[in-house]
């Protein structure tokens, strides 16, 4: 080695190249605060204004929130909501806990494809899930219909009322408990529970004293989340309560949204407002409860594996069980649709092979209404979702790989809008084009549309990067810097490509909630910018339910097809 | 290669001051090791010196450039001080092959094509990992991914190398082979370099001269031999090297040395470097290595005793035995060859005795 000074980094002056550097990141932060700020902030401000937004004169009043609340109405919605989140997250709660445990610590046949089986309503738009329910259980549904040709009498069952559409929308639920408590059961110290064994104790006793005292905090925190979930819900409300007027409080945002005449946006922003508030304490609360969670977690070599609990000689009836309500759920209502989507009216009274029929499908093929909805969804789920991965990726460097030094506001920004329902951010989005100059031009397109799905999920999206980025050692940018690299370049040589995985996971994350969103697009989309939820929804209300049928099939299927090629071709891991 | 200047160098966070007064020179081509116990400063120093955290008083300067100086708001960011730093963990670039992780650093120098190759080879020979060019850390030892994240520091030929405890996820056998090939390796390219450890036998062997370092202040600065056959407190006789450490009574003074009384009628003469008071409490230590065992009938001097020795631990090349003086519980090493629960002559030499004055 010559004993000259070593190469230094060349050219460019250093202030020069630090200024940019320090302008890329606070450029990334403010892009951060305005996406957040989107549909917040004219939303706030309409809550409190007497005028609607565009004639606004910057005086603030109360008088649409009195107005709210001075409304008859209110306390049966108030009563129908708390009812509405009782029954559903009641149902979810137990459900949920209870499957977990059956497949994810039993002996039960076939555990780990019935854990996989379960999950699968995740990946389905609620919107799907209340069409499937109306053509099974429905007055005149496939089920409903069976029911009737055996017995001779109608179904003793009604799904319009508030009890039918809770259960349903605790179908949706189910999926969110199970992953939650299935993680914390399989991740529990087997120690634990080997010592209880050799104290003596049987499974059931296990499972009472060690296994599910040890699941609370899982339980607590899918708890919370499940309040948030029945909070937001919203397509199956609207589909099965619309008909009969039961209100929630989403659907009562939705319906005076879409008054006829002139909607009253002051008294929705309100509406929106109180909703806001009420996730916002919750997401808030569950915070707390995570932070806090963390001390229930034993760190520490695991003492061998975790021993399934033995059934014994349940283990077979619990797999009928399981099977029963895997049947009864997703399997009744995807087979309705897939049944309604093949068939020209569906009905357990007529074989279904004198009514099969591709019409549906041709339907789909040949209007051009419902051909662009296809191609606009998956248009929205692989841009919308590379962008939104980009995005996701731009924040979380700033925020957790930066000397920036306001990196921690950043961090708490980009999680905000978990605590903002779709339908609200729908509405904040419409506001917004009105309301902020120049934004107008993006109004009745795809592009809205993308704005509006990226700031609903950016939280899902830095959920999965932030975490990743946290377990990988500084020293790598350290190492980076000190050899002589720029900020961005060791984000985008060094880091980037350490975390790959992450950000291929938070790509088709994206891409699955881009496809089956439909809350955030509910006030901004128009002819030309339809996407396949709004094309159902719109069929739907002059009963085209074939159409509906087909499209929740090609969606679906979209969803499967791009979950497959993640997960066999890129090794995306998608829970666990 | 350049000279290196650190002047009161001081970090504070809040209240807590992490770095007080810190200065020191490293000549061209020196090697410098900051020693010292966790917490006690020896990173902060190392991290300011390569620019990764800004300290809040004092000046850096490396081969005439200034990177540091509070007085005058100068602060030059890690990116812009062409050093080299070594991190324990290594932080080898995992998504790329070896070369490759050297290739990233010349890229940043817009150093390619030939040349580029050509260093990148000359510095894996440099280490004897040329082989390995192709591997992706994940597949390399511990050892030899140690010696690539050197070759990585070394290829764009630092201005001044930083070593942050390099050697300590080496196993111990490991380790001590490491220790002499880095040596041998500094010795050849004759980097500046600065080496920061909590390993005493690392220090020593390695450096030219060593600062030892406790709670954010240099408490010794010197050659190994000086750090070692003369700490200058209590601290550095403890940390560098085991000591034996009791509490005396000054109770005579003649010709130079002092007379402690250790117990009730144990007494030892030692020769401090300051003029203690009559009654005065001294620590008094002694390495387990310098007490000797009297043999045959040589005549008696002072600080002999006749001890009963009651523990003994084999460690294979040498023996630590153990006995009770005045009280006090002291251990010494030998060769081999006493018995447990014997009585056998000792000696503590004046000279191999060291004492402080008990705020020391």
């Amino acid at each position: 080695m010559n004993s000259s000074i070593g190469t230094s980094v060349p050219g460019r002056s250093r202030a020069g190249s630090e200024r940019s550097e320090a302008f890329a990141q606070y450029s990334i932060a403010l892009f951060c605060l305005v996406l957040v700020a989107i549909p917040l902030l004219p939303l706030i401000l309409q809550a409190f204004s007497a005028q609607p937004l565009y004639g606004w004169d910057g005086s603030l009043t109360f008088a649409n929130f009195v107005h709210l609340f001075g409304l008859p109405e209110i306390p049966a919605l108030a009563g129908t909501t708390l009812l509405f989140c009782v029954i559903s997250i009641a149902f979810s709660t137990i459900f949920g806990t209870v499957l977990a445990l059956l497949v994810g610590r039993t002996d039960i046949p076939l555990r780990g494809a019935l854990s996989n089986i379960l999950l699968w309503p995740m990946f389905v738009s609620p919107l799907v899930i209340g069409f499937g329910a109306i053509l099974t259980y429905g007055p005149s549904g496939y089920i409903s219909g069976l029911y009737m040709r055996f017995t001779g009498q109608s179904a003793p069952w009604d799904i319009y009322t508030v009890w039918g559409l809770s259960l349903m929308s605790g179908i949706a639920m189910v999926p969110m408990t199970i992953l939650y408590c299935i993680s914390s059961a399989q991740q529990q110290d087997p120690r634990l529970e080997a010592a209880a064994r050799s104290a003596g104790a049987g499974p059931l006793r296990i499972v009472s004293r060690i296994t599910i005292p040890l699941m609370r905090p899982a339980i607590v925190y899918a708890f919370v989340m499940n309040v948030v979930a029945a909070l937001e819900m919203f397509a199956i409300p609207l589909l099965l309560g619309g008909p009969v007027g039961i209100q929630l409080i989403t659907t009562f945002i939705y319906d005076k949204g879409f008054e006829a005449g002139r909607p009253d946006y002051g008294l929705v922003s309100a509406a929106a407002i109180i909703l806001l508030i009420m996730v916002c304490s919750l997401v808030a609360l569950q915070h707390i409860l995570l932070s806090r969670a963390h001390r229930f977690i034993s760190i520490g070599p695991k003492g061998g594996r975790l021993q399934p609990l033995e059934l014994g000689g349940w283990r077979w009836p619990a797999f009928g069980l399981v099977l029963l309500y895997i049947a009864m759920t997703m399997g009744a209502l995807g087979f309705g649709l897939l049944l309604r989507s093949f068939v020209s009216i569906l009905t357990p009274f007529i074989s279904p092979l004198e009514l099969l029929t591709l019409e549906n499908y041709r339907d789909v093929l040949f209007n051009p209404t419902y051909r662009q909805s296809v191609i606009n969804t998956v248009l929205l789920a692989v841009i919308g979702g590379f962008v939104a991965t980009a995005i996701v990726g731009a924040i979380a460097f700033v925020a957790q790989r930066s000397d920036f030094r306001m990196r921690g506001t950043v961090d708490m920004l980009a999680q905000l809008p978990r605590a903002v329902p779709g339908l609200i951010v729908s509405l904040g989005v419409f506001y917004a084009a009105i309301f902020v100059p120049g934004l107008g031009i993006i109004a009745g397109t795809l592009w809205i549309l993308g704005l509006a799905y990226i700031i609903r999920y950016l939280p899902a999206g830095y959920g999965i990067v932030a975490p990743a980025l946290l377990q990988v050692t500084q020293d790598f940018d350290r190492a980076a810097r000190v050899a002589g690299a720029s900020w961005a370049m060791t984000m985008r040589r060094i880091v980037a490509p350490v975390v790959k995985p992450a950000f291929l996971a938070c790509y088709t994350l994206m891409m699955i909630l881009f496809l089956k969103e439909y809350a955030a697009a509910i006030f901004l989309f128009r002819p030309g910018n339809e996407v396949i939820s709004m094309t159902m929804l719109t069929a739907w209300i002059p009963g085209y339910t074939g159409i509906v049928s087909s499209l929740a099939v090609i969606q679906i299927a979209i969803t499967a097809i791009l979950i497959l090629i993640a997960t066999r071709l890129f090794g995306v891991k998608l829970h666990g | 290669m350049a000279d290196v200047v650190v002047q009161n160098l001081g970090r504070r966070i809040g209240n807590l001051e992490i770095l007080k007064d810190v200065s020191f020179t490293v000549a061209e081509g020196e090697f410098l090791t900051l020693l010292g116990p966790s917490g006690c400063g020896k990173s902060t120093t190392l991290n300011a010196l390569a620019g990764l955290d800004r300290p809040s008083a004092g000046r850096i300067v490396v081969g005439g450039e200034t990177f540091y100086d509070e007085a005058r708001g100068i602060f030059v960011d890690a990116r812009y001080r062409n050093l080299g730093l070594m991190f324990q963990s290594y932080a080898l670039w995992p998504h790329m092959t070896v070369a490759q992780n050297l290739d990233f650093t010349l890229e940043i120098r817009k150093l390619r094509g030939a040349e580029a190759r050509k260093r990148v080879m000359e510095s894996l020979e440099l280490v004897d990992m040329a082989q390995y060019a192709g591997r992706y850390p994940g597949e390399l030892s511990g050892g030899q991914q140690q010696r690539v994240a050197l070759a990585r520091t070394l290829v764009y030929q630092p201005k001044l190398l930083l070593l942050d405890e390099p050697l300590s996820n080496l196993d111990a056998k490991l380790r001590d082979r490491a220790r002499d090939w880095l040596r041998d390796l500094q010795r050849r390219t004759g980097v500046t370099t600065i080496y920061v450890t909590h390993d005493q036998t690392e220090a020593l062997s390695l450096s030219d001269r060593i600062i030892v370092m406790n709670q954010g202040r240099i408490v010794q600065h010197g050659t190994p031999t000086t750090i070692y056959e003369t700490p200058g407190s209590m601290f550095v006789a403890d940390f560098v090297g085991a000591s034996n450490a009791f509490e005396a009574e000054v109770v005579g003074f003649e010709e130079g040395t002092a007379r402690l009384r250790l117990g009730e009628d144990t007494h030892i003469l030692v020769r401090p470097e300051f003029t203690p008071e009559l009654g005065e409490r001294l620590t008094v230590t002694i390495r387990p290595e310098r007490i000797e065992a009297v043999t045959g009938d040589s005549a008696a001097e002072p600080n002999d005793f006749s001890v009963l020795v009651d523990a003994t631990s084999y460690q294979g090349a040498r023996t630590v035995y153990g006995f009770a003086l005045g009280g006090q519980r002291v251990r010494f090493e030998a060769a081999a060859g006493l018995d447990s629960d014997t009585t056998a002559r000792i000696r503590l030499p004046v000279e191999a005795i060291r004492v402080y004055r008990a705020d020391a």
